[in-house]
């Protein structure tokens, strides 16, 4: 079920009705069963998987709790290798075998094992990840296990940031569940407002951007350096307010019933650095990242070079959790490899930037560049697509004309749409909800701006094949 | 409050039940409480551009005289499905219409005079015709009824199953009533005045008189602008000649083909060099089959053979390719005669 779906309206509303009819323990069943509706409207078979997974942490946490010295590993090391192999297995399985059938190939020996057609459960890595950082809070004694099974399985399956984030933590989040909010106007405002604006970036701006980058990237050879530019510069654009307009809606259903989810983006392409860039950036997973890769790997705590080595699997493993294809494995060197050049720069070049307007959006264009260029391999359709978009984006000499699927006009709406999106962002980062007559008027102009300039073709969002 | 509440929670529960219930939405339908959506075309009702709502026409039924003893087995799709054609359209005394792109079992009564039509508009007719055509099985017994369908293992029966919802079906109850129909109107306005977009699936012709289906993957095969070969073309003949022969072989008098043009093909050539598909294989020295050329018919009618918001043909357009087929009928009953 799409957040910017017609159904998605009426379960909601439904859902939101209920839950503040109930009393506590009623509001957890309902989340729980809303929860599992929300998921297997997209798939009903995978509900077992997650069903699964929530057993085996929710057990796997009592077991680290209850164990001593090594033990406690161990019951860990099954728990995550439970979360992994389903990651293994429905991701990456295809991937794995494909390449080892390749270099198979190359000494002549056939590859035995077939490739088989499992769809990939949406949101998997989402929600494995959640899974992990519960148990592996548990191991840290940051967090004890949940007696309470139904809440543990809201943890995993709470239908607003089920299957696209933003990735929780447990201190975050389970003791929310314990919670029984009051019914309260100012979150249903609040909630409401962050809806209106996510399905804004989705509808108004991401949808409306696909069209140019669908019609560039499904055929980039029959397209102009400088139509592919544009169209990679929308793709900026697209991809970010696809996802964070998810995350605005997800923190939105949430804050209606009283949660506080985690925030996931804060303004990404005003960032001066790469390193800025990923403090800013799909946040939870890059903290994610950071408290259960980075720092396990020694953290800053290591030599210059092992340091920079550290950055670089990180940032490699997380462009492969992104999808079992070499353009995600580039894309996330691509940043492991900025990120280790900037800190060899700062540290043995040292050369600094005076701080002044124009350093800074000197700074913050050689940023956006630097990302947007990234993002071919993360759209392309194979690494040769991608190779042809950026040899074209290149090479001036393939700058003819434009081509486009839209009028002059859309053109012009486009870039105006992201004008007010940025403006927005940096100096509203928070619609005011505090004088109700104005909520209203706010909320209405914005639904009414998605119905009449939206694109409601059924996209689905960007990060659920993830 | 509470009771605001409670008929709010009613209210949006039922709403969201009409998407899920194919019961509940035609029980709807039936009682009139929702609206057909598509009463004003299916182009309309992808484009909702004012300009082109109009309610699709009834047609009269025409008093025919029933020629006994002839059997008209009708293969076609869209154009003469149920709704839009019956056994009351044409001469034959007995009638059946099947799917082109199905697979039906029909029985002939070797003492009757058996015609096998084969309708299919021009976008599909070159994937019809990519090996001979196979949509009947002449088999002994009584009436016609659909091939067994195979029973799919109890694991892919688990993996497939869905949950009760519909898109297509929320959005045809929910929006299908004229007030929402005319907000609609405003998007698409707004949408073509501003952006000259209207919905991926239409496309107006030139002159923006015409309101035509267009795919979103064309061009392609399924495109009136698609380049055809003569080679192909050639084969697309042979595979027509062949299906003629098979049936003829297995019991049918008769076999005839009629391929209805696009509406591009007729009211939007302006939009690209038209392949001349149709008239190419009606022209091909090879074509032995006997063909309705719906065609020259309806290139004849123009824009007044077509309805304005929908892809197929209007009352007139479709009069004048049932007269083309029944004097095709009663030529055949009279050939027998002498």
């Amino acid at each position: 079920m799409l957040f910017n779906s017609i159904q998605f309206i009426f379960f909601f509303i439904v859902v939101s009705i209920l839950y503040y009819s109930l009393r506590h323990r009623g509001r957890v069943w309902l989340l729980l069963l809303a929860s599992c509706y929300f998921y297997m409207a997209f798939k009903p078979v995978y509900i077992l998987i997650l069903g699964v997974t929530v057993l085996v942490d929710y057990y796997a946490a009592f077991l680290i709790d209850r164990a001593e010295g090594k033990r406690r590993k161990w019951w860990l090391g099954l728990s995550l290798v439970a979360n992994i192999g389903f990651l293994a297995i429905f991701k990456y399985f295809n991937f794995i075998n494909a390449n080892i059938s390749f270099a198979l190939n190359l000494i002549g020996i056939e590859n035995p094992i077939p490739n088989y057609g499992l769809e990939l459960p949406i949101g998997l890595s989402f929600h494995t990840f959640q899974a992990m950082s519960y148990t592996i809070e548990v191991y840290r004694k940051n967090q004890k296990p949940e007696k309470d099974f139904i809440i543990y399985s809201l943890y995993v399956m709470f239908y607003p940031q089920l299957v696209a984030g933003p990735i929780e933590r447990p201190q975050n989040l389970l003791g929310q569940f314990h919670t029984y909010f009051k019914y309260n106007f100012e979150n249903i405002k609040q909630g409401l407002i962050r809806i209106a604006w996510g399905l804004f970036k989705k509808v108004v701006v991401a949808d409306r951007l696909a069209i140019m980058v669908d019609y560039c990237y499904n055929s980039p050879s029959e397209h102009s350096g400088s139509t592919l530019l544009l169209a990679t510069i929308f793709y900026s654009f697209q991809i970010y307010c696809d996802f964070s307009g998810y995350s605005d809606m997800a923190i939105g259903c949430a804050r209606l019933m009283g949660f506080n989810l985690m925030e996931n983006f804060n303004v990404p392409y005003i960032s001066k650095s790469i390193s800025e860039f990923w403090s800013r950036w799909h946040i939870s997973l890059s903290t994610w990242f950071k408290d259960y890769l980075y720092i396990p790997l020694g953290g800053n705590r290591v030599g210059e070079y092992r340091l920079y080595l550290n950055y670089f699997i990180v940032f490699t493993i997380s462009g492969l959790w992104h999808g079992p294809s070499w353009n995600f494995i580039i894309w996330g060197a691509m940043h492991g490899i900025f990120l280790v050049m900037a800190m060899y720069w700062k540290k043995h070049i040292g050369f600094k930037l005076p701080k002044t307007s124009l350093s800074t959006i000197v700074q913050v264009v050689f940023t956006f560049t630097l990302v947007t260029l990234s993002w071919v391999f993360f759209r392309a359709q194979g690494l040769t697509n991608a190779l042809t978009i950026l040899g074209k984006i290149i090479n001036f000499d393939t700058y003819t004309a434009l081509s486009s699927p839209f009028s002059v006009s859309e053109l012009w709406f486009c870039a105006f749409v992201i004008l007010v999106l940025m403006l927005k962002e940096i100096y509203v980062p928070i619609i005011d909800t505090s004088k109700t007559p104005a909520f209203y008027v706010k909320f209405i102009g914005i639904m009414v701006v998605c119905y009449f300039f939206g694109v409601f073709t059924s996209n689905q969002f960007i990060y659920f094949q993830f | 409050m509470k009771i605001l509440k409670y008929i709010a929670l009613v209210l949006a529960a039922f709403l969201w039940l009409e998407g899920c219930s194919s019961g509940l939405s035609t029980w709807l339908f039936e009682h009139g409480l929702v609206k057909d959506d598509y009463r004003y075309g299916d182009l309309y009702r992808l484009s909702n551009l004012a300009k082109f709502r109009e309610l699709k026409e009834t047609c009269a039924t025409p008093n025919l005289e029933k020629e006994q003893g002839v059997h008209l087995v009708l293969a076609g799709d869209s154009f003469t499905e149920f709704g839009r054609m019956d056994s009351s359209n044409f001469i034959a005394s007995k009638y059946n219409y099947i799917r082109v792109d199905g697979n039906t079992d029909i029985s002939l009564d070797t003492a009757e005079f058996n015609v096998l039509v084969i309708e299919t508009v021009e976008r599909h007719f070159r994937e019809r015709f990519t090996s001979v055509w196979n949509g009947v099985n002449v088999v002994d017994g009584n009436g016609s009824s659909p091939v067994d369908v195979v029973k799919e293992s109890f694991f892919k029966r688990a993996v497939d199953f869905e949950l009760p919802y519909s898109t297509e079906l929320h959005e045809g109850v929910l929006f299908g009533y004229d007030f929402m129909m005319t907000i609609k109107d405003w998007k698409a306005a707004l949408n073509y005045k501003l952006f000259d977009r209207v919905d991926d699936n239409v496309r107006l012709n030139k002159t923006g008189e015409h309101l035509l289906y267009y795919l979103p993957s064309e061009p392609g095969i399924s495109s009136a602008f698609d380049k055809i070969g003569d080679e192909e073309i050639e084969t697309l003949v042979t595979y027509v000649n062949e299906t003629s022969q098979k049936y003829k072989a297995r019991g049918f008098d008769k076999v005839i083909l009629s391929i209805i043009p696009n509406k591009t093909s007729i009211l939007g050539r302006d939009l690209g060099n038209y392949n001349q598909l149709i008239t190419r294989v009606h022209n091909h020295p090879n074509l032995s089959v006997e063909i309705i050329d719906a065609f020259g018919a309806l290139n004849k009618l123009g824009d007044s053979g077509f309805a304005k918001g929908d892809t197929h043909w209007n009352c007139r357009g479709k009069l004048a390719w049932e007269n083309l087929l029944n004097d095709a009928l009663r030529a055949k009953v009279s050939q027998e005669v002498f």
